[in-house]
């Protein structure tokens, strides 16, 4: 039963991580909910890993978590660029992949 | 009213996936996991020959080839 | 060792060859033109000759080729073929040689010479074809031929209306003469052919199985495809219906109208009814009675409608259509008055009528040159009711005129009189050999016609040589230089003095064929009226009677003037009234065709624009799309996967 609790746990993580995204208009606000979302994944591993008594899951685990950190470092530097171009970060500003 | 789409798309997500969670079978009698095993997973040889010190290093490689571009990108003055 | 049949090849190769050559080199040199067509020429004559001997030592020279499925490509020379081919050639060199002085001043001579030798060369090979396809591609060439030339002068608006409407006219000939052909090619197809290789439109396997290809496919169908190649001859050779754009052709230059309108490519018609006869002969009567009826009607036709025009040219053209009339009359004539001799297959028929077309060319070619030689001297003034007193201003034009004009009305000692009378008297020995009223119509039309030759002839010919100038032009015309005139003598040499080898060429074109012979009354009966003619003519035009009558109110003279109607019925009824909305519907059809397609195409595009808006640049709605597509798709897979 628990497993099933934890993983229900993470996919509602998942799909807060998602209302993050849909909705936040500062850049900051997403990527935090990348790392939520990322985190989420992570939790699902590990839960797996547990419950089923490898140990394959946990350092592909490793791996994300790796990858988590880079990848919120990259999109800070994104957003300093854009900040220095534009003079702020709303997303609502950024249309243009239009037809 | 792009919030309250965004909290439908979610709830759907939620309810779709949730479906399929519910299947995963499994007992969580937490095991006391050894960490040695981690490391020898990783970059074991001898008598448990890890599998992971490949993807690993490919991992590494990539993830310092994305630091430098954010080198790069932040680092520009225009 | 040349091959035996290569100089039957290169009989129409060597023209062929010569006209791209002589449009290259006149290009750079205007003169030299001229001279390469007419030696092109030269050099097919001398191969027909050599021709000639090889088929009098060793038979018809035969050498073909597979084209495609059974249709063979090559060369048939037999007697006929080598009869056609002297002709042709011969006449046509002369003519080359006429036109090296008329057109000698014409800064597009090149392009002329050029495209007359090619027509050459396309007669030449429809000559010695050996096969119905390989013929009809050279009978279009001729065709395209005869437009180019009669358009010559494109700048003149008459003309190039004129070139269109022979060729349009010529091509509802060639569309029947093609349905023939294809009725036979497949009413044919289960026949087994001996020699293996020979096609069912092989000409010397048509002439010399007409009837098993008779019995094997009935009499009638084969009168149908017999009838069916006599309409594309009528359209070639000017016949009733299809007679009314020669004189509208006239309007090209006058050589143009001697070597294609009165020489050759108007005897094409009568040379394919000639060459597979024997399909005439086998088939049901009807064919060669229809034979002889457009023959002998369009003799007597064109007879009227020749008397009442005033343009010396459309005089002559339509004395062309009439004398083909009589040739054709002559081939279906010869071949049922005469009681069937074995191995003769009706070619005395043939024979009569090929006789009389080689003695027509030689005259009309001379009166055509004599008139173009005149009307250089006049600056191209074409009505007779201005010329006048010629015959004293240009002795030697008008001399050489008058010999072609003897010969034309048959009087008796020149080669027509000869040719003609001998279909006349034909015609009686028809009469003989079968019984009714309807037996004696041809002898009465012909001899009609030959009264109605006599009457247009010689009143052109008074009109232009006698009597007082009656205008500007007339009174200072001169004879051309001597030289210019020297390829009208061999001419005017041919139409005296060919009379007495008719026997000769009767019996070189068939064996057993004979000289008509009636008694002496019969005989006599052409000449009597000959002189009537001559008297009547004489009396209204030789002195200044004939500007005194005036018909016009007669209206028998205002159907005759009209030419009968025809060529209003053509064009304003059946082109105007029936085939333009024919013709628009089929654009209006192709038009919605057209419109169809592209608005299925501007449709697509439009729906495209449409759905285009849905991309509006906010990448959150995008992402909520996606996630709401996700859900569905997982949806989908998953009630599929439990059914």
């Amino acid at each position: 039963m628990y497993l099933f609790l934890v993983s229900m746990l993470s996919l509602i993580l998942f799909a807060v991580g998602l209302y993050g995204i849909m909705v936040s208009n500062v850049g900051i606000k997403m990527l935090i909910s990348i790392e939520i979302l990322i985190n989420s994944a992570i939790l699902e591993l590990v839960t797996v890993a547990v419950s089923s008594g490898t140990v394959d899951p946990i350092i592909l685990a490793l791996f994300g978590i790796a990858i988590g950190a880079v990848e919120s470092v990259i999109g800070l530097s994104l957003l300093t660029a854009t900040f220095r171009r534009i003079g702020n970060v709303a997303i609502a500003l950024l249309r243009e992949i239009k037809w | 009213m792009n919030n309250k789409l965004a909290a439908l798309a979610a709830a759907l997500f939620v309810i779709v996936f949730g479906f399929e969670v519910a299947q995963i079978k499994g007992q969580f009698t937490p095991v006391t996991q050894n960490l040695q095993m981690i490391g020898y997973e990783l970059f074991g040889t001898g008598s448990v020959v890890g599998r992971y010190v490949v993807p690993f290093e490919l991992l590494s490689l990539i993830l310092v080839a994305g630091i430098i571009g954010m080198f790069y990108i932040a680092g520009r003055e225009d | 060792m040349v091959a035996p049949y290569l100089p039957g090849w290169f009989i129409f190769l060597s023209p062929a060859i010569g006209a791209p050559v002589s449009l290259i080199v006149g290009r750079h040199k205007r003169f030299w033109a001229g001279i390469i067509a007419s030696l092109s020429i030269l050099i097919s004559l001398i191969l027909t000759y050599v021709a000639f001997v090889q088929v009098g030592t060793s038979g018809p020279i035969q050498n073909q080729y597979l084209w495609f499925f059974n249709i063979n490509v090559g060369v048939y020379i037999d007697n006929l073929a080598l009869v056609m081919a002297f002709m042709v050639s011969f006449v046509s060199l002369m003519i080359h040689l006429f036109a090296l002085y008329y057109m000698g001043k014409d800064p597009n001579k090149h392009v002329y010479f050029a495209e007359t030798a090619l027509f050459t060369a396309g007669m030449l090979g429809l000559v010695v074809s050996s096969n119905l396809v390989e013929f009809f591609l050279f009978w279009e060439l001729v065709g395209l031929c005869s437009y180019l030339l009669i358009g010559f002068w494109y700048f003149k608006p008459n003309a190039t209306s004129a070139a269109k409407k022979a060729f349009i006219v010529t091509r509802v000939g060639d569309l029947l003469f093609l349905v023939g052909m294809a009725v036979l090619y497949e009413s044919l197809i289960g026949y087994t052919f001996s020699p293996q290789g020979t096609g069912p439109l092989d000409i010397p396997f048509l002439i010399s199985h007409a009837a098993s290809v008779a019995s094997y496919i009935g009499a009638t169908r084969l009168g149908i495809v017999a009838v069916l190649f006599l309409a594309g001859a009528a359209g070639k050779s000017s016949q009733f219906p299809l007679h009314v754009w020669i004189s509208d052709a006239m309007e090209g230059p006058t050589t143009v109208s001697a070597l294609i309108h009165a020489a050759t490519m108007v005897t094409a018609g009568v040379y394919l009814v000639a060459r597979v006869f024997p399909l005439y002969y086998y088939s049901a009567p009807f064919a060669v009675y229809s034979v002889i009826g457009m023959g002998a009607f369009t003799a007597v036709f064109a007879g009227i409608v020749g008397i009442f025009v005033n343009d010396i040219k459309r005089i002559l053209a339509y004395s062309t259509i009439s004398q083909l009339g009589y040739m054709l009359s002559a081939i279906g004539i010869g071949a049922l008055a005469f009681p069937a001799v074995a191995g003769s297959v009706g070619y005395e028929g043939v024979a009569l009528g090929i006789f009389h077309l080689i003695s027509h060319a030689l005259f009309k070619a001379l009166l055509f040159m004599s008139a173009g030689a005149i009307l250089i001297a006049l600056m191209d003034l074409r009505d007779t009711r201005e010329m006048g007193g010629l015959w004293r201003r240009m002795p030697v034009t008008v001399t050489l005129l008058f010999i072609g004009s003897l010969s034309l009305v048959a009087f008796p000692g020149t080669t027509g009189y000869f040719s003609k009378d001998a279909i006349i008297s034909a015609a009686w020995d028809y009469h003989l050999a079968f019984a009714g009223v309807a037996a004696y119509l041809p002898w009465i039309l012909l001899v009609t016609g030959s009264f109605l030759t006599t009457v247009y002839t010689f009143r052109m010919f008074f009109r232009v040589a006698l009597g007082k100038p009656r205008s500007h032009l007339a009174e200072h015309a001169r004879d051309p230089r001597l030289l210019a005139l020297l390829p009208l003598i061999p001419l005017a040499a041919g139409a005296l003095v060919l009379g007495p080898i008719q026997g000769l060429f009767y019996g070189f074109l068939d064996p057993s064929s004979l000289i008509p012979s009636v008694p002496f009354a019969i005989e006599s009966v052409p000449v009597i009226l000959l002189a009537a003619g001559i008297a009547l003519t004489y009396i209204l035009y030789g002195t200044d009677r004939w500007k005194h009558i005036s018909v016009d109110s007669n209206p028998l003279y205002r159907v005759a003037k009209n030419k009968f109607y025809l060529d209003y019925a053509f064009t304003n009824i059946i082109a105007e009234r029936v085939i333009a909305p024919i013709s628009g519907a089929f654009t209006a059809f192709e038009d919605a065709y057209n419109s169809a397609v592209d608005a299925f195409g501007s449709a697509t595009s439009s729906f495209g624009t449409t759905l285009r808006r849905i991309q509006d640049g906010i990448v959150e709605n995008y992402f909520i799309v996606l996630i709401i597509g996700l859900a569905v798709i997982f949806i989908i897979v998953g009630i599929l996967g439990m059914m």
